[in-house]
């Protein structure tokens, strides 16, 4: 199906430029005869401006071939550059060639309405455009603009007289033109459209390609962003994949302990005799497993939550904070007769420990360092608080934190972005305040209403 | 790795080298040349008639018509006139030119137009008719054709105005067969009148 699109296109490529070859000079002679009919008219009455337009259309007529034989030799490079590749044949040289033997063609064929010198010249001027726009060889756009401005702005050149000398318009046309337009005094007329329509046209083509050349390399930029970004995101995905690692990781290590219990009950239940131990301790072995069986519900469903006081989410986490370091002052204020939290339960007190590990990470001048984990209620919040008195945040920094890989103090980067995406998923919102060089605190809301509602798993 | 800088040095001096070029063309006047007043008749064609006609079917000759009609000459335009019969007219005026496309309008051969020409002078030479050779198209319209038609106009001709952008030269040397056909040249078509107005009476 796309072979046989690419050989209808590559043949009407090969149909349009057989047409401006061969057909075109036989179809035209009516254009041709009114030009001479015009130059008659005008000559007769003495009508200078019948001249002009006269020659503006000659000058369109004219450039027509050019610039297509141009577009087609372009676009037959195009399609067939495997080809050309293959036998190492460069665009241009290719475009030079074919296009300079037309030319030469049209000059033996017989009467061919081609400028051949300033064809070439707008053809060579063209190309010149076209490489410095560094437009990509295959778009075809921007040779269209900038091929139609110069190829006409050359075909001008035919009909200033100062131009003969470089053997410029000597076309039977252009001749006749130019003779009658010295009789009927336009000469300088067409110097004035020269410097008011085609030096300015000439500009623009040269702004086409200098706007080309802009846009490409802007282009270029994007691209090489979005290749950026690409590679940021497939970077972030990995880090994410090793946080679950290290999760299933704290998982492990979390359920060694009920698992360590129920070893030490189990050693305990088979050298005891006493039938009341035994009831306790086959009852502590059931709470150990019902805790691992929590754990792992945990981390599979991470959205099923679970009716839990502050206090014990307090507790829960305490038991798992490394503050044994006599440089730091840990203290934890609860506020007496708050509501229950409806909660994912570990993986919240994941996020809080993360938390808290920052703040014990936090960098700090004073000899030791105060962490207070408080606890009360905020207008319509149940607000979870911790401050630390580190170094603090730079307020440059302070919007780039929650992005994954971002770090201040060398860590991971991955710490703050799953405890703010485990607070929304409580239904909570987090925030985080900073002053450089006095402190941090992170404050975690969690709405009343929500916290109130009765637990529902969500399997 | 592509260097940047040479497309920008031949896009800058091409660019330059044009901006010179038409700024040149644009601006600098050419030097008006007067007429070269030599080898007048030494005495005028009759006015009485004229017949005006094409060699090689170019719109100079609408140009030579139009400013024969402003003096008021006597005169009959017929470009591809194949009528032989030349007793009606005091003298002949060729406009030489070839015109590819003007051939094609009227549909001639360049053949024919030689053989019409060829007949016309040999019956105005039967006749005793003065014959005006005119070239508007100076250096610009000179082809091997044109150089042709001319050579065979001026071999007949009493008086050569010739348009040519340089001095005398070989070619002109050579259609006035050196110098015994008396010839004006003129730099532009604006000065024809002078020569008109002087040789015909």
């Amino acid at each position: 199906m796309r072979h046989s699109r690419e050989t209808l296109k590559f043949s009407s490529v090969l149909i349009v430029l057989g047409f401006f070859c061969f057909i075109w000079p036989l179809t035209t002679s009516n254009q041709l005869f009114d030009v001479i009919v015009n130059i008659r008219t005008a000559i007769t009455t003495g009508d200078g401006g019948l001249l002009i337009l006269t020659i503006i259309s000659t000058c369109i007529f004219f450039m027509l071939p050019s610039f297509f034989i141009y577009i087609c030799l372009d676009l037959i490079y195009t399609q067939k550059s495997a080809l050309f590749h293959h036998f190492g044949i460069e665009r241009n040289s290719f475009i030079i060639f074919v296009y300079g033997f037309l030319l030469v063609l049209s000059q033996i064929y017989g009467y061919y309405p081609i400028e051949p010198v300033t064809s070439f010249i707008g053809l060579i001027l063209t190309l010149i455009l076209v490489w410095f726009s560094t437009c990509q060889p295959s778009s075809i756009m921007p040779k269209l603009f900038i091929g139609l401005q110069v190829f006409l702005v050359v075909q001008w050149a035919n009909i200033v007289p100062s131009f003969n000398d470089y053997n410029l318009g000597s076309n039977d046309l252009f001749i006749s033109l130019k003779v009658a337009s010295d009789y009927l005094d336009t000469s300088s007329n067409i110097k004035s459209i020269a410097v008011a329509f085609v030096l300015p046209l000439f500009l623009s083509s040269l702004m086409t390609a200098f706007i080309v050349k802009l846009y490409n390399q802007n282009l270029a930029v994007a691209e090489e962003n979005f290749q950026h970004e690409l590679d940021v995101k497939a970077m972030q995905k990995k880090i994410m994949t090793n946080r679950s690692y290290q999760e299933i990781n704290a998982l492990a290590h979390d359920l060694k302990t009920p698992l360590v219990t129920i070893q030490g009950l189990m050693s305990l239940l088979a050298l005891t005799k006493d039938s009341s131990k035994i009831e306790s301790y086959g009852h502590t072995v059931n709470e150990a497993i019902q805790k691992m069986s929590d754990m792992i519900s945990s981390f599979l469903y991470g959205n099923m939550k679970e009716s839990i006081g502050v206090l014990d989410l307090v507790n829960y986490i305490r038991t798992q904070i490394p503050v044994e370091d006599e440089g730091i002052h840990f203290s934890v204020y609860v506020e007496e007769g708050l509501p229950p939290l409806q909660l994912n339960k570990i993986r919240m007190a994941r996020a809080l420990i993360n938390l808290v590990e920052n703040a014990i990470l936090a960098p700090t001048k004073r000899a030791y360092k105060t962490i207070v984990l408080r606890a009360f209620i905020k207008e319509d919040h149940i607000v979870i608080s911790l401050t630390d008195d580190g170094q603090g945040i730079k307020p440059e920094d302070l919007e780039k934190i929650w992005t994954i890989g971002y770090s201040t103090n060398e860590t991971s980067g991955l710490g703050l972005p799953f405890t703010k995406q485990t607070v929304l998923e409580n239904n909570g919102t987090i925030e985080l305040v900073s002053a450089y060089g006095k402190g941090t605190t992170a404050n975690i809301y969690f709405p009343l209403n929500l916290s109130t509602k009765r637990s529902i798993p969500n399997e | 790795m592509r260097n940047t800088d040479t497309p920008k040095k031949i896009l800058l001096i091409v660019t330059g080298m044009l901006i010179v070029f038409v700024i040149n063309a644009v601006i600098n006047p050419q030097v008006a040349l007067q007429p070269i007043p030599n080898n007048y008749p030494l005495r005028p064609f009759s006015a009485e008639m004229i017949l005006i006609t094409s060699a090689g079917q170019s719109t100079d000759a609408y140009i030579f018509h139009d400013i024969a009609n402003d003096y008021h000459l006597n005169n009959h335009f017929m470009p591809e006139v194949d009528t032989y019969d030349l007793r009606a007219y005091s003298s002949i005026v060729f406009v030489v030119g070839y015109s590819d496309v003007g051939m094609m309008l009227n549909d001639v051969t360049y053949a024919s137009e030689v053989k019409r020409i060829r007949k016309i002078l040999q019956t105005a030479e039967a006749e005793q008719l003065p014959v005006v050779v005119t070239y508007l198209g100076g250096d610009a319209r000179r082809s091997p054709k044109t150089d042709a038609l001319l050579e065979l106009v001026c071999n007949a001709a009493d008086f050569i105005i010739l348009t040519t952008d340089q001095e005398q030269s070989e070619f002109t040397n050579a259609l006035t067969n050196n110098g015994s056909i008396p010839m004006t040249a003129i730099q532009n078509v604006d000065q024809l009148s002078i020569p008109l107005a002087s040789i015909f009476k």
